[in-house]
């Protein structure tokens, strides 16, 4: 053997390459190890159809699990006990989101930046600094107390883990691939982690910083006039004139001396994510018995938010959709009950000024005492870099998310928080919601469905039900703090004991209501109530339009079929145009207009007010209305330092309708003063302005279904991984809430009787491996407003029509 | 790489020469096993993946990924060989 010059120079140029091709370069995965058929992204390729059979020996089942797949790929599992059951439903739920839920929780639990690197790291130390942390220990805690509770948990993880231990690197799915790292174990508090992700998504809107900046510059008369504490037009959810029947235990005084002042470009309030369901009485259907539907409107992503399966073992049945990660079944059905959820999106989170003592931030200020501050020393790995520390100082509020000088520069999941300020937030409490859901999969009656919620404390939803003995019903229900009216609209201060919440709203005296006279309940996010429910919930709610329309159209359904509800599910038609439309029209200065003003100013006219994908009158009114806010408040709500948000579109609509000479509609900002029309002709023309430059000639390139674009992109935004944009309908203020990526995540329609029957899909596929055709196989029919039928699988009775493919699991002892 | 350090150095007879079979035997290999993954997948996940890697939406992708990858593969094999190879007393 010889060593020269060459030799070693192949050698070390072989070394070199092999180095550079395993290491990951920025974003770029190692190419070796990736490209690599034996090991790289090529194993995660699927074939069309898997093999009809298979049997896998698991260590820590007790018994056996039998899991069928139908044409959808979505699991029934047959167990014989409650531990196995939960095991599997682990077990295959890992085998299909493993990536998904490894990622959410990492997001939830600040734990990015170990993957992704430094771009992270604000988020982390936001997520951290809110008390996600904080609130999952909490939770963990909690539920732990509950052995029955604790057994689900442990046997979810169990299974996980047990899918994870089979698991070589060519195995990992392929995004663990593309970031370059492994899978790590599963842990019960992840769980609870993903559930606090939900509280963040549904239940953490704060618009307090912003209103009291509004409150410091325009006072408390206008303030209440322009945001009111309850709206124009509302179709509360529990019906109007309902009687309560409970004692309130007591209405708490608003403070004197009130009105928190604060030191501090508009923030066009971007509606939030909402939902709708409903559920019909017997004597209102073709079959005699209720039907319940069910849409949740989310952020939508591939992998899917949601994911079908059916849980079968001695004294359950439930088929429905779950969240990967937690055990259970969120919103489904079984043979004899149906629920589903939607967000009620009460005040659960609270600003708390905090008074220190001095510049160490030892003690602060409550009463006329000092108590201690706990200082919280988070730890954030962060990939390629040293590990980073950040102090977070709590109080008994909760933890001062930002104080001077730590709020990031360009980051804008912050801009509502205010500096200095302690988070009262639902989601710090400990809570066994998973509770709720193991009762309501096993429910049979309504009595079971009350019961089942009182444990639930966030995020609140308006849980809706229907039974097969011909039972309605809709509670909103969650941990309702007990509060003044008003507390919370504002920034509150952390000194003064009467701030404080005062307790809860006892579970029973939530708002609900069964079988009402009218035949059906539904909720879409707006007030639960009307003005007479004793206890304060909130100032504001989503808008009443989905609401309206949706107790419109079931108010004349009779002998109600599975079709009627997926119309409705479908419906583009749009109270909100209904209610301004005409109201524009009238006012815009036609002589003002040129031919393409006028050509689309017909469309408009002649619209039918449905959001349908072939129309361009939709794209027309949605960019006019949303300008014409703007250009109503932006030029008295906009002030960089300090943030505002502008007024409801509700208060909107009734300046347009009833008001003619209103101050806001001129603009500041020039020397003219604008009238009600001039804002309205200056806003249309700007609008068909736009559309023209963007969209070029009004042809089918300004219809609503391209102009809207929706899509699906991947849950870490992977090129290639989304969906491309979707033709379809809808919009915020119609009943088929599609937007440009939020929609309905989930779509059910549930027919209850002897045999019960089921019809829903989501915008996804079961699998999260974009490698398989299941992936988003199903996003092409939802864009078509269609839906599956259901499989509900009978305990020893499989549908051999239906079933696909079985995996048997058994005991490796 | 370590199989083709200590063939290149017992079998191969020229540098030039150790390098081609080196990378024409991974060549080959790794595009038969490409092949064997991706065809009953129909190229779906191929095609992403070349996304991924900012090429445009295409059924064509896969082609690209393929040889990409096998002449990635074919390089660290020939280089090995070449490397062992290098180490012969005689040349």
């Amino acid at each position: 053997m010889k060593f020269n010059l060459s030799s070693f120079f192949y050698l070390s140029i072989t070394l070199l390459l092999v180095f550079a091709l395993n290491k990951k370069l920025g974003s770029i995965p190692p190419l070796g190890k990736f490209l690599d058929p034996f090991n790289g992204f090529w194993q995660q390729a699927e074939p069309r159809n898997a093999t009809t059979e298979n049997t896998l020996q698991i260590e820590g089942l007790k018994g056996k699990v039998s899991v069928m797949f139908d044409e959808n790929r979505v699991p029934h599992i047959d167990a014989e006990n409650d531990y196995d059951l939960y095991f599997a439903q682990g077990f295959i739920i890992a085998r299909d989101r493993l990536w998904q839920m490894d990622f959410q929780t990492r997001f939830a639990a600040g734990r990015l930046s170990e993957v992704i690197g430094e771009k992270a790291v604000d988020l982390d130390k936001y997520n951290r600094r809110m008390g996600m942390g904080f609130g999952a220990r909490n939770m963990e805690a909690f539920v732990k107390k509950d052995p029955k509770m604790k057994g689900v948990l442990d046997a979810y993880t169990h299974g996980i883990n047990a899918y994870i231990k089979t698991l070589k690197p060519k195995d990992y799915p392929i995004e663990f691939k593309l970031l370059d790292y492994a899978p790590e174990n599963w842990k019960p508090i992840n769980s609870a982690f993903l559930l606090k992700l939900m509280s963040a998504t549904l239940a953490a809107a704060s618009n307090d910083f912003y209103m009291s900046n509004a409150l410091s510059k325009f006072g408390p008369e206008v303030i209440n006039d322009l945001f009111p504490n309850y709206p124009f037009r509302e179709d509360p959810i529990i019906p109007e004139g309902t009687k309560w029947d409970f004692q309130p235990v007591g209405k708490p005084a608003v403070p004197e001396g009130l009105s928190y002042q604060t030191d501090i470009k508009l923030q066009p309030k971007e509606e939030g994510l909402g939902s709708n369901n409903w559920a019909i009485s017997g004597n209102k259907t073709s079959t005699g018995f209720p039907m319940l539907a069910n849409d949740p409107h989310l952020e939508m992503t591939l992998p899917a938010i949601w994911y079908q399966n059916q849980l079968t073992a001695p004294g359950i049945n439930v088929y429905g959709v779950t969240i990967p990660g937690s055990p259970g079944v969120i919103i489904g059905f079984n043979k004899e009950v149906a629920w589903g959820v939607t967000n009620v999106g009460s005040d659960v989170l609270d600003w708390y000024k905090i008074t220190f003592k001095d510049h160490t931030k030892r003690e602060y200020l409550v009463g006329k005492e000092w108590k201690a501050v706990k200082k919280v020393v988070e730890v954030i790995k962060v990939r390629g870099m040293k590990t980073i520390t950040d102090t977070v100082l709590y109080t008994h509020h909760g933890p001062v998310v930002y104080q001077e000088g730590e709020k990031p520069k360009s980051f804008p999941k912050s801009n509502n928080i205010p500096v200095g300020f302690a988070l009262k937030w639902i989601a710090h409490q400990p809570s066994n919601d998973i509770k709720t859901f193991y009762e309501l999969n096993r429910a049979k009656t309504y009595a079971d469905y009350r019961a089942a919620l009182i444990h639930y404390v966030a995020p609140a939803q308006n849980f809706i039900f229907a039974s097969k003995e011909n039972d309605i019903g809709i509670t909103p229900n969650g941990y309702f703090p007990l509060k003044w009216k008003g507390q919370g609209k504002f920034l509150l201060d952390g000194s003064n004991p009467s701030h404080e919440w005062k307790g809860r709203v006892p579970a029973a005296h939530n708002p609900t209501v069964k079988n009402p006279a009218r035949g059906f309940v539904s909720s879409a996010n707006q007030f639960s109530t009307d003005t007479t429910y004793p206890y304060y919930l909130h100032w504001e709610f989503t808008g009443y339009e989905r609401g309206a329309r949706i107790n419109r159209q079931l108010s004349t359904m009779e002998k109600a079929t599975v079709s009627d509800f997926q119309a409705l599910q479908n419906d583009n038609y749009s109270i909100h145009a209904e209610n301004i439309r005409d109201v524009l029209l009238k006012n815009i200065h036609q002589d003002q207009l040129n031919e393409r003003e006028l050509s689309a100013l017909d469309v408009l006219k002649k619209w039918s007010l449905r959001y349908d994908a072939r129309e361009k009158a939709p794209s027309i009114f949605e960019w006019w209305h949303k300008r014409l806010a703007i250009g109503i408040w932006e030029d008295e709500f906009s002030d960089e330092k300090n943030p505002m948000i502008m007024p409801s579109r509700d208060r909107t609509v009734e300046l347009l309708i009833s008001d003619e000479k209103a101050i806001w509609y001129d603009n500041k900002n020039t020397s003219v003063k604008e009238s009600k029309q001039d804002i309205i002709t200056q806003t249309y023309k700007a609008t068909i302005d736009s559309l023209y430059k963007i969209f070029g000639e009004m042809g089918s390139s300004w219809e609503w279904g391209h102009v809207k674009g929706t899509n699906i992109p991947h849950l870490a935004k992977i090129a290639g991984f989304g969906t491309k944009t979707l033709y379809t309908g809808g919009s915020k203020t119609a009943v088929n809430a599609i937007s440009q990526t939020t929609g309905p995540s989930w779509k059910m329609v549930v027919s209850l009787g002897p045999k019960v029957q089921a019809f829903g899909l989501f915008p996804g596929g079961e699998s999260g491996n974009p490698g398989s055709f299941y992936y988003d196989n199903m996003v092409e029919k939802w864009a078509g407003g269609k839906l599956n039928s259901l499989y509900y699988y009978e305990k020893g009775n499989p549908d051999t029509k239906r079933i696909k493919q079985t995996i048997s699991l058994i005991s490796k002892n | 790489m370590p199989v083709c350090l200590i063939g290149g150095f017992f079998f191969s007879k020229s540098g030039k020469q150790a390098f081609w079979s080196g990378f024409s035997s991974i060549f080959m290999l790794w595009v038969i096993k490409m092949l064997t993954l991706s065809l009953p997948n129909e190229h779906l996940l191929a095609n992403r993946i070349g996304q991924v890697f900012m090429l445009p939406e295409s059924n064509n992708n896969w082609i690209i990924l393929l040889l990409a990858g096998a002449v990635i593969g074919g390089l660290v094999g020939g280089l090995s060989c070449l490397t062992g190879n290098s180490f012969q007393k005689t040349k």
